[in-house]
């Protein structure tokens, strides 16, 4: 199995932070050097051509680049232990607030780029699937009254995950978005489990009416 | 009281993590079935496949949210449970739909051995008979609004902990005409 791993963005020439952010963490997934090479031109190019970039463009949504490694030092052992500890004490239920949301709301402000590689790392590594889908759950609460363009594309990898939990929660948070982003990925998305399929096609139907 | 109604992760019944479909997840179990003072809170209801009861739970259930999230309920016939020798008692439940409150008991004297009974039913309900239902956040946000305007409730009974539903309602009012 070769999980890519590739750093971009210091040869990058777009200073912008989101810019850059967005080559550096869409997704990742197995692919094989010859892969790299060809996303990371791709990557590449479009950076070059785009002076503005299209947070949903189709071509974003083709990366397959993980960022490693950081360029600061990498607080995400305490960013971790602060959610996990807060979630094994109290369970993540609906309809009940959660003393993690504070944590990941506070974290998306003032390191929002260890949050996305941490958020990226639990979708690739994590194997505890419930604990992806309790923290996915209370990431998109802590950014529910504006999702930064970043937090769509984790939700749309969420729901490509093989685990019904963590695309059961990427569906929930994506209504809780409730955005025409919202709806858009929502749609694409062909759900394979009869009930999760049911209620992905309730909230297009009520997003698309709204 | 032919139904007892009780709010549920259906993931956790339907898909149980790293376990055959057909196990009951500890996680269902030790998250869905709580138990206080070794009781267990269920709503009653009539007639649950009946779209308009199902939502009446889910009102009553969602004044006492701390936000309108999406919510899975989930059903079964009282008699299976009392054939099995567990205990219903009559008691108030915790809504501010004062009409709603009736409609709700708890399992009493619930030991590890009945939890076990209440999980095995609650399991071939939502397996094999397909007795839950999701209410959407929007839909679940509509209906406590609705119980708003018809003066069922109201925004300041919300305690502080409620502050984020407070907010999505008062949202949701402000743009919305509630149906009487």
């Amino acid at each position: 199995m070769n999980l890519a791993r590739h750093w971009i963005s210091s040869e990058l020439t777009m200073p912008d932070y989101e810019q850059v952010a967005g080559l550096e963490h869409f997704c990742s997934q197995d692919c094989s050097p010859e892969q790299v090479s060809q996303i990371y031109r791709e990557a590449k190019k479009s950076v070059e051509d785009t002076q503005a970039w299209e947070p949903f463009g189709e071509s974003m949504c083709t990366f397959t680049i993980v960022a490693s490694p950081p360029r600061i030092p990498d607080p995400r052992p305490s960013l971790e232990r602060q959610v996990r500890c807060a979630i094994a004490e109290e369970p993540v239920e609906a309809g009940y607030s959660h003393p993690a949301e504070a944590i990941l709301a506070k974290a998306v402000i003032n390191q929002p780029r260890e949050v996305i590689e941490w958020l990226v790392h639990l979708l690739t590594e994590e194997r505890n699937y419930g604990l992806v889908g309790d923290i996915l759950a209370c990431f998109g609460r802590a950014v529910e009254k504006s999702p930064p363009w970043w937090a769509y594309n984790i939700a749309e990898n969420a729901l490509l995950s093989s685990s019904v939990a963590v695309r059961d929660s990427a569906a929930q948070t994506l209504e809780l978005w409730g955005t025409s982003a919202a709806l858009r990925i929502l749609k694409k998305h062909d759900e394979s489990v009869g009930w999760l399929r049911n209620y992905i096609e309730e909230v297009i139907e009520l997003l698309e009416t709204a | 009281m032919p139904w007892l109604v009780r709010k549920i992760a259906q993931r956790k019944w339907l898909n149980p993590e790293g376990l055959p479909e057909d196990a009951v997840g500890a996680d269902a179990i030790r998250g869905d079935l709580r138990t206080g003072h070794n009781r267990l809170s269920l709503w009653t209801c009539d007639d649950p496949a009946n779209d308009a009861q199902i939502n009446e739970i889910a009102t009553a259930l969602g004044t006492r949210l701390d936000r309108a999230d999406p919510i899975d309920l989930a059903w079964v016939a009282s008699e299976q449970l009392e054939r099995a020798g567990i205990e219903l008692e009559k008691t108030p439940g915790d809504t501010l739909l004062a009409d709603m409150a009736e409609h709700h008991v708890d399992l009493i004297r619930v030991d590890e051995a009945r939890l076990s009974v209440v999980a095995s039913v609650f399991a071939h309900a939502i397996k094999h008979e397909h007795r839950y239902k999701r209410i959407g956040a929007k839909k679940l946000r509509n209906l406590l609004a609705t119980a708003v305007g018809n003066g069922r409730f109201s925004l300041a009974q919300l305690t502080e902990k409620q502050e984020s539903l407070h907010a999505e309602l008062s949202k949701h009012l402000s743009s919305h005409i509630p149906q009487k």
